[in-house]
């Protein structure tokens, strides 16, 4: 994980404030300023280059999401495998008691976290997985809630929820049933 | 084959999905769609129609289905599905249909029993359950030579699923389905002259009735699929009329007569049954090798039992897939045939038996073409080439070459009017198509 240096935020601060300008006595002489351009083109390209990486480099900063799993109340404590099984239809119920799974929203950071963690597949091994599943009649695929309020609220009001939530997310009073 | 439901029936299954949502409000997340659907164009290099739809002027109806899926969570443990299929029709060469493809509800008590009752797919083949969705698998159409030995798939009964789960992970799943239903289905002959005036030639329609019953025993994990199955079919006219178990010779000379394959004809009588069983069996596998390497194999067996005359084949195919990034490269080979006994038969009602000089001789061998023609043969393999390319995790472009090899003869193969019996020959066909399931 690459965090910000003195060296991006020097790039971002020559971006943001200007790259120095040369010395009025060292300016060519009228007519000649084109010869000039390509540098200045050069430095603002090269700064523009560099406000990306930075960019990126603040992107990648942020923590890497900790899917946590948060069940209704009553819902045991299940370990990895059984969490796959739910996750692709293999099990509905836990110690005899119905129970309905939830994902994160499709593309984001905590559910490719998750998928990974718990299911060691990607997106699209999951999606290839459920299209098959859902044509052979054998169920449909968890529904997609949008954020960790939407889950909380979705495990909260409906029995046997099993929804998906970052670490950072989590509240007191939350059943916690499984974490990675 | 596909069968076709009833109005009254499926708004009955409907109703009684309603009924068994036990005043559980239905939300959003309760009710779901999906739909998939293949586009798909193939062209052969020949004159003649191969596989009902293929020919040198190439067409999109061979491979082109489009479907949508509805699923309903009822409840915890109640679901029902719908999904209707648009696709070329059973009962004409040049209509499509709509049809339910699936429509049934479902009950899984417990995560290791699902039983479902209404219409379903019966676990013929390997990919029975998903084989018009073309998305889910890389051939740009699986073997006909395979999947077309059935009667039929889909049936209106009821289907009792029970799973195991197996290893440390739980990874590895053991299920066995059993099965039993009926479907309406209609059968397609082709014949070369037909019966002038009273039978026309080319394709002709039958309406049949099937009973099906049978097992299947799968292995699924993340590496392998395994499955073998045994069922059995029962078969009839819907018409009422009886099905011949074999054709007495007639003799009206020295060394001349002809085969009686009507009762209206003269002769001792045909001896016939009401309802002919077949027993399927089947044998399937796919496995994945590393290294993108993967490879595919079935094995069927159609075996008839009360008749000389019917459905008694043996098809096997063996693919090989590759996957290199979004390409998916294949080769395949597939083989179909029928007994010596069903060709023996085939060349005696298709050859001319008696002289022309004879009053009525033209007739009598029109017609003993025809009861040959309907007798379901085939002697033929294929080779094919392609590949798939991964658009995106929901859609998938596929190309192939495939050249098929007809022996004796095939009933994959139209002959035109007036044309010897098409045997001994090669045909190739290229086909191209837009697969997508979202």
């Amino acid at each position: 994980m690459k965090t910000p240096n003195k060296f991006h935020f020097r790039m971002a601060r020559l971006v943001l404030l200007g790259a120095p300008r040369p010395a009025k006595a060292g300016r060519p002489p009228r007519g000649t300023s084109q010869v000039a351009k390509p540098h200045w083109l050069a430095s603002w390209l090269v700064a523009i280059v560099w406000l990306a990486l930075l960019a990126t480099a603040v992107q990648a900063a942020e923590p890497v999401p900790v899917p946590v799993l948060i069940a209704h109340p009553g819902v045991p404590k299940v370990d990895a495998a059984t969490v796959a099984r739910l996750y692709t239809g293999r099990a509905i119920e836990l110690a005899g008691q119905p129970v309905i799974v939830a994902n994160a929203a499709p593309g984001s950071a905590l559910r490719q976290r998750f998928l990974a963690v718990y299911l060691r597949q990607d997106e699209d091994k999951y999606r290839a997985y459920w299209t098959v599943r859902r044509h052979i009649g054998k169920g449909v695929p968890p529904p997609d809630l949008p954020t960790a309020a939407a889950t909380i609220a979705w495990v909260l009001a409906t029995p046997g929820a099993i929804g998906c939530i970052d670490a950072t997310d989590l509240r007191s009073g939350l059943n916690v049933v499984a974490r990675p | 084959m596909k069968a076709t439901m009833k109005p009254h029936r499926l708004l009955g299954l409907l109703a009684w999905a309603a009924a068994a949502a036990l005043g559980t409000p239905a939300t959003a997340q309760d009710l779901s769609w999906s739909g998939f659907g293949t586009l798909g164009y193939a062209q052969s290099n020949r004159d003649h129609t191969y596989q009902r739809y293929i020919d040198h002027s190439g067409g999109l109806e061979r491979d082109t289905v489009f479907g949508v899926q509805a699923d309903w969570r009822l409840g915890p443990q109640w679901s029902a599905t719908l999904q209707l299929k648009a696709a070329p029709s059973l009962k004409s060469d040049s209509r499509w249909d709509v049809v339910p493809a699936w429509a049934f509800v479902a009950w899984r008590p417990t995560n290791d029993w699902l039983l479902r009752v209404g219409r379903v797919r019966a676990p013929l083949y390997l990919y029975s359950e998903s084989m018009d969705v073309g998305q889910t698998h890389d051939m740009a159409r699986l073997p006909t030579e395979l999947y077309s030995v059935a009667p039929t798939t889909d049936i209106d009964g009821a289907y009792v699923t029970r799973s195991w789960a197996l290893g440390e992970t739980g990874d590895r799943e053991l299920s066995l389905d059993a099965y039993h239903g009926a479907a309406n289905t209609t059968a397609r002959f082709w014949t070369r002259d037909g019966l002038p005036p009273v039978e026309p030639a080319g394709a002709q329609f039958k309406d049949v009735h099937v009973e099906l019953t049978g097992l299947a025993l799968t292995l699924r994990q993340p590496d392998l699929v395994l499955r073998t199955s045994v069922h059995q079919a029962r078969t009839r006219q819907r018409n009422g009329q009886a099905l011949p178990v074999r054709f007495p010779f007639v003799p009206v000379g020295p060394g001349i007569g002809y085969y009686q394959v009507s009762n209206s004809l003269p002769g001792p009588g045909v001896p016939t049954v009401g309802t002919i069983g077949n027993t399927i069996f089947s044998l399937g596998g796919e496995a994945t090798l590393g290294g993108g390497w993967r490879v595919a194999g079935e094995f069927v067996r159609n075996q008839q039992h009360d008749t000389e005359l019917a459905s008694d084949t043996k098809a096997r195919y063996i693919a090989v897939f590759r996957q290199m990034g979004k390409f998916t490269p294949y080769l395949s080979v597939a083989r179909l045939d029928s007994p010596a006994r069903s060709f023996d038969w085939y060349q005696r009602l298709t050859n001319p038996s008696l002289p022309g000089f004879i009053p009525g001789a033209a007739q009598l061998n029109a017609a003993q073409r025809m009861a040959g023609e309907s007798i379901w043969l085939a002697d033929q393999h294929s080779v094919a080439v392609g590949s798939s390319y991964a658009l995106s995790p929901s859609m998938k472009l596929k190309g192939e070459w495939m050249r098929s090899r007809i022996g004796q003869m095939s009933r994959l193969v139209d002959t035109p009017p007036g044309s010897a019996t098409v045997s001994q020959q090669s045909i190739d066909v290229w086909s191209i198509n837009l697969n997508f399931a979202f």
